[in-house]
């Protein structure tokens, strides 16, 4: 009686628990699921102001922006991403440097290129904007799917598994700082990043190799892919 | 059979949330028991179905006494009411009592300021209402009695300046404790200016030299806190003694100050440093720079030897630049 | 709950900060195409007040000339290689020392002019604007980048046989003398300038009199040994010409308050501090600066990059010079430059535009704002966009 009376108050004082699991939000968050993200873009502002959908935005609860997330027109969500994932010792200031000049060098490598570039089709196949490029990179070294090892029989067998779209995004940007830092020495971390990552936009170099690899070696191991429910 | 201890502990505990569970299973608990009670006493009866529990008394929420919240006193005061009695002394900010309209607080986005209720930045900052102009003409009125006239010929600070330069000042202190003395009773300070004493020019720097951080530039008077013996008469009689000393010894002319270079010059001095000897050579040129054949009383030379001064006596700064740049521009012969 | 609905629109908002984000719309960058504004003319001594703001280009035979040796600050040295052109910005503080260069009276002595301002905000390059203009005009250049180099990173250092107590540093002395060769070696050719006196450096070399002067620079070149007194005799020549009228010298150098450090990182071979007016070519350097000549210009730039680190608070010349740079120099005329005006951001973001390096053209605002108008931050900030 009395322990299911305890269940009870439990589930009474903690009534969105189960609401929250069930919303997919993350279970230690202290936002329960009624808690919208935030709009930083100004753009993307004006465009809920317009189509009106700023009645969903009014009387619903709004997360807090995170510490690093400005309306200023250097910042982009994924290069803050970028940023913390390559980021040590809590040094971000140092990181964010590091990114500015790395864009900074794409632009100057992008440039020289199209200095040298001989036909017009050359010329108009390159793209100066760093952002693009380095969007365009994260998307070519994004893998579909992992693999898991699962140990079946005393035997280890390699299987793939599904991604979800953040793991896919920090395998992708880890292998593209990986690529970067296995450089020489003598060249600074933003050249050896801006070569990774106008390669990467290109599908070449080390980074969308590790991913074509990986897709190789899922392709190579789908008859274990059952084993996910074996 | 369900009634019991453990359950009304339980609702004293858990009140806010499982009240509602308990207190049903207490009212139905309640309920078998009137049940019980009336199937043995009255068998004649038909007991009518109490659903909706009419019969039942409620309980009665235990309702705490809400005491009635007066305005706030300000609205009851009179305008021409003694504010010395509503405020006799120094006290923090009371909004209640204040009968102002009062805001404190920096806002932004067109958001309006503050008002006077539970700021703490009014709490916070000090207030004088203590001292309205009626307040202290009533205490300076009760103190009347205990004052004699301001001595003529004391009207101005220049005029008290001139007859008692000198200025000492010392501290009283009681303690109503097993001993009523304090030590920082025998300090002594003294305070005057310098142009008070007869000084002359050598014997100015030096005296401001020999006073060194007692002696303040910007309000041009020495300072001298005396605290090194156990009494204040000795401590008194110590910056006596300091003051006359050093007045004394300002006068002397050593003869190792005869050895005072252009390093050591408190002021910058034109006639004396290189500035004046690259004017020569300018106006001289191409012939050798001679002094004596360049007139420094032109207007372009007094206004080029003025500019060089300010820059090094009144420090460099965008104006003294400015001027200085004109300067040159003008005995250079620059538009 | 009902404090944080009124907060949820206030959340928005405070999104949108201040005025530069603005929204405005997304520029399409194919159709948008800016072109800075530009001088008539790329000869500086034609420019005028209407072209202030203006860029013009160095052609690039003067660029070999004059900078190729000592180059120009990094950043502007990056951009030249990405741009294709060496594009200066016609300003104001330039105009004028430009204007008072091209009325200078031969007859009196050496203008001097000292350049003072904040960092990034364009000190080096109107320097190196008012040298192109020299050079163009037929001046003599006697240009000297920064001297902290020499003082800091000096490979040889000995001791001067000519003049006692002092330091030679050799090796650099020789490079001046080559950047020197690089500059005026047609100039100082076509002016037929020999060397007044006969020098014997030994028993097997000498400089006879009335040789070219160049000859005297090549041996200075050569002969490392003696490089530090060639570069005296060098600019005694020099000044002498001036004087004469034969030629006209401009004096440009760049950090002019490092030579009055109490300390350099220099060790003489007995192991005893130099301070920068013991080496040789920092006291030749001085003569120059000196108004015992006429016929010429110096222009000097006073910079914090180039004191002891602790006389950085300032950036005005008195403070940087010391007295004893400041008495050396009296009297000069203190020239201040300042951070760019908006029109000069807008022209230079133009610019950038222009050249396909600021690709997004709506954060012009946010640009001007968070450089204060200091043209480095503002390259710089233009970088990652």
């Amino acid at each position: 009686m009395l322990n299911s009376f305890s269940n009870l108050i439990f589930k009474t004082l903690n009534p969105l628990s189960s609401a929250a699991r069930s919303a997919n939000v993350r279970c230690m968050s202290r936002y329960g699921p009624q808690f919208i993200d935030p709009v930083v873009d100004p753009q993307e502002q004006k465009k809920i102001r317009e189509t009106g959908d700023l009645q969903t935005y009014l009387f619903r609860p709004i997360k807090s922006a995170p510490g690093n997330y400005t309306c200023s027109h250097y910042f982009d969500p994924e290069v803050a991403k970028f940023t913390n994932i390559l980021m040590s010792g809590g040094r971000k200031a140092l990181c964010r440097e590091l990114m500015d000049k790395t864009f900074e060098q794409i632009k100057r490598n992008q440039i020289e290129r199209f200095n040298k570039a001989e036909t017009d089709e050359e010329r108009n196949a390159i793209i100066f904007d760093p952002l693009i490029i380095f969007h365009k990179a994260i998307e070519n070294t994004k893998p579909i799917m992992k693999l898991l090892k699962i140990k079946r029989g005393g035997q280890t067998y390699q299987v793939p598994y599904p991604i979800t779209e953040n793991e896919k995004r920090f395998r992708a940007i880890k292998w593209l700082i990986e690529a970067g830092n296995d450089k020489p020495n003598p060249i600074h971390f933003p050249q050896r990043m801006a070569i990774e990552f106008i390669d990467a936009a290109n599908n070449k170099g080390s980074a969308v190799k590790r991913k074509t690899e990986l897709h190789r070696q899922c392709e190579a191991n789908r008859a274990y892919a059952h084993y996910r429910w074996a | 059979m369900i009634v019991s201890k453990p359950w009304n502990e339980l609702f004293v505990t858990c009140r806010s949330v499982a009240s509602i569970h308990v207190r049903s299973l207490f009212q139905t608990s309640a309920l078998l028991q009137t049940e019980t009670e009336g199937l043995l006493d009255d068998d004649e009866e038909f007991r009518v179905i109490d659903l909706k529990k009419t019969s039942q008394k409620s309980v009665k929420k235990f309702q705490r006494e809400e005491k009635p919240v007066l305005p706030p006193r300000y609205t009851r005061m009179p305008v021409d009411q003694d504010w010395a009695s509503v405020w006799p002394g120094p006290r923090s900010f009371h909004p209640a009592t204040v009968p102002l309209p009062m805001f404190q607080g920096n806002m932004s986005d067109g958001l309006p300021p503050v008002g006077k209720f539970a700021n703490a930045e009014l709490m916070k900052i000090p207030n004088f209402l203590h001292l309205t102009p009626p307040a202290v003409k009533k205490q300076t009125e009760a103190l009347r009695k205990f004052c004699t006239a301001w001595p003529e010929g004391l009207e101005t600070d220049e005029k008290i300046e001139q007859h008692f330069p000198l200025e000492v000042i010392t501290s009283d202190y009681c303690h109503s404790a097993p001993k009523i003395r304090d030590p920082k009773a025998r300090i002594v300070t003294v305070k005057f200016k310098v142009k008070a004493l007869k000084l002359g020019k050598h014997s100015k720097d030096k005296f401001k030299r020999l006073c060194k951080d007692n002696y303040s530039e910007e309000r041009d008077d020495v300072c001298i806190v005396a605290d090194r013996c156990p009494v204040r008469k000795q401590n008194y009689e110590y910056a006596m003694y300091l003051i006359t000393a050093l007045y004394h010894e300002a006068w002397n002319f050593a003869e190792w100050e005869k050895e005072k270079s252009e390093v050591d010059m408190e002021y910058y001095d034109w006639d004396l440093n290189k500035s004046k000897q690259s004017y020569v050579q300018l106006k001289c040129w191409p012939g050798k720079p001679n002094p004596e054949t360049v007139d420094f009383n032109t207007p372009e030379a007094i206004k080029y030897r003025n500019a060089v001064t300010d820059l090094f006596n009144k420090g460099e700064d965008v104006d003294t630049l400015a001027k200085y740049k004109e300067a040159v521009k003008d005995i250079l012969g620059l538009s | 709950m009902i404090v944080k609905l009124l907060r949820a629109p206030r959340l928005l908002s405070k999104c949108v900060v201040r005025n530069f984000s603005a929204v405005e719309p997304v520029v399409n960058l194919n159709e948008r195409k800016v072109f800075a504004k530009r001088a008539e003319t790329n000869d500086p001594a034609t420019h005028s007040e209407n072209d202030i703001g203006k860029f013009y280009t160095v052609s690039i035979e003067d660029n070999k000339k004059l900078f190729s040796f000592y180059e120009f600050p990094a950043q502007f040295e990056r951009n030249i290689k990405t741009f294709n052109e060496s594009a200066f910005m016609i300003r104001e503080p330039a105009l004028e020392i430009i204007n008072s260069l091209k009325t200078l009276d031969p007859t009196k002595p050496i203008l001097k002019f000292v350049i003072y301002g904040r960092f990034g905000e364009g000190k080096t390059m109107t320097f190196c604007h008012i040298c192109h203009f020299a050079h163009r005009a037929g001046w003599i250049l006697c240009y000297v980048p920064t001297s902290t180099i020499w003082m800091r990173w000096s490979k040889e250092v000995t001791f001067s046989e000519t003049k006692p107590e002092s330091i030679n540093i050799p090796l650099e002395s020789a490079q001046w003398l080559r950047n020197f060769k690089i500059q005026n070696a047609d100039l100082i050719s076509k002016l037929d300038l020999r060397v007044r006196d006969k020098i014997v450096w030994s028993a097997r070399e000498i400089t006879e009199k009335d040789a070219p002067l160049m000859e005297l620079v090549d041996h200075g070149i050569n002969r490392v040994k003696y490089a530090a007194d060639v570069v005296d005799v060098l600019i005694e020549n020099i000044k002498l010409y001036s004087t004469e009228q034969r030629c006209r010298t401009l004096v440009a150098i760049d950090g002019f308050n490092g030579f009055f450090n109490p300390k350099s990182n220099l060790k003489a071979p007995d192991k005893t501090p130099v301070p920068p007016l013991r080496v040789t070519i920092m006291q030749s350097l001085m003569k120059l600066t000196q108004a015992d000549w006429s016929n010429g210009a110096a222009v000097l730039t006073v910079d914090t990059k180039n004191s002891y680190p602790d006389n950085r608070e300032f950036v005005f010349p008195l403070y940087l010079l010391h007295k004893e740079g400041f008495e050396h120099l009296d009297p000069f005329i203190p020239v201040y430059v300042p951070a760019l005006n908006p029109k000069e951001v807008n022209n230079l973001l133009d610019y950038y535009e222009e050249k396909k390096w600021l690709l997004k053209p709506q954060a012009r605002e946010e640009i001007e704002f968070l450089s204060t108008r200091n043209p480095y931050h503002l390259t710089e900030l233009c970088g990652p966009l």
